[in-house]
């Protein structure tokens, strides 16, 4: 197949948001599905959506008038990472499909400022102690992340659901626009600057990009025979030097430096092929 | 066994699993589901 990871996100992406219909009826699903989280930022206010955002998630339940941290959501996105940190977002997440398909507009690709590509991880704690701290008259917080930045929601879940429902029209207020103009700015920079919002703001990406070096399933580049033609650092999406920096935790794990290596000098898999052919080889001989 | 070659990993892998376990103890599954099923108001930049 020839675009194997477009064909995976649109599977994904279906297989995350199956009810079209509701598109057009207004609701959300209300099933048990519900409970689940997916590593990817997909929101569960999304008429489509069968599953819920973990970013959502962790930020609602430290919200409540008795804030605690998600266990089970934290558990869900440490899972994720340890086996293949920011896979997710290059193969699975729907915004970044949304990013991806902006980006093919044009083959421009401008450089972001290092500066910029650091505010997500201060993000990271922000979303679980901001609701925790920043509390109303009652004692309750709020998922701020979601209801002043995130563009997933105004795209998915606000824009369909006002359009369909009248009632919610009417409590359209000025963070409603700021949120519009939030999506709108995020969408025209992933034309040129690729994935944008995934390098310069998503903690979810974040945090598991922090596992990139760790993680079960990892990149690894065999040197030796390597004639540095450069090809894999100029595909490379987010700007890394790749050879240098195969597991940053910048790399979204789209795999576009391996397809690109003439030579398969670079490979995702759980050991390096060196150590992968000396294990067959040993198992060969014990046969 | 290959895999498990990858201690780091593992010992994270089996981390994640084990927040999963205390969390569903704790009833977490059931707050999302409660979160989950009503609409965001805040996502939808009403709230």
């Amino acid at each position: 197949m020839k675009n194997k990871r477009l064909f995976t996100q649109l599977t994904a992406f279906f297989l995350a948001n199956p009810l079209l219909g509701n598109f057009f009826s207004g609701h959300i699903y209300q099933g048990r599905l519900k409970g689940g989280c997916l590593p990817i930022l997909n929101c569960y206010s999304c008429p489509a959506a069968i599953s819920s955002c973990p970013l959502g998630s962790l930020q609602s339940m430290a919200a409540g008038l008795v804030p605690r941290t998600s266990l089970y959501v934290l558990g869900i996105l440490v899972v994720a990472a340890g086996t293949a940190g920011r896979w997710f977002c290059g193969w699975i997440c729907p915004f970044g499909l949304i990013q991806d398909l902006m980006g093919r507009l044009t083959s421009l690709r401008l450089k972001i400022p290092f500066i910029l590509t650091r505010i997500k991880y201060i993000l990271i704690p922000l979303v679980i102690i901001l609701p925790i701290l920043w509390v109303d008259v009652n004692g309750f917080g709020s998922p701020y992340f979601c209801q002043y930045i995130c563009p997933q929601g105004t795209l998915t879940a606000g824009i369909p659901l006002l359009l369909t429902n009248p009632e919610l029209r009417l409590m359209i207020g000025t963070v409603f626009w700021v949120k519009i103009v939030i999506l709108i700015l995020i969408m025209l920079s992933s034309i040129f600057y690729k994935r944008s919002f995934c390098r310069i703001i998503c903690p979810l990406g974040a945090f598991l990009g922090l596992f990139n070096k760790y993680a079960l399933f990892k990149l690894f580049y065999t040197p030796e025979n390597c004639s540095k033609c450069g090809r894999c650092t100029g595909v490379c999406p987010v700007g890394l030097d790749v050879p240098d920096n195969l597991n940053s935790s910048e790399c979204i794990r789209c795999l576009a430096c391996k397809k690109e290596c003439a030579s398969g000098l670079i490979s995702f898999s759980m050991q390096p092929d060196s150590v992968k052919t000396k294990y067959r080889r040993e198992m060969y001989e014990n046969i | 066994m290959l895999m498990f070659n990858n201690k780091t990993a593992f010992f994270i892998i089996l981390s994640g699993l084990l927040l999963i376990a205390i969390g569903v103890m704790r009833g977490e599954f059931q707050d999302v589901l409660f979160k989950g099923i009503n609409i965001c108001l805040e996502c939808m930049g009403l709230g």
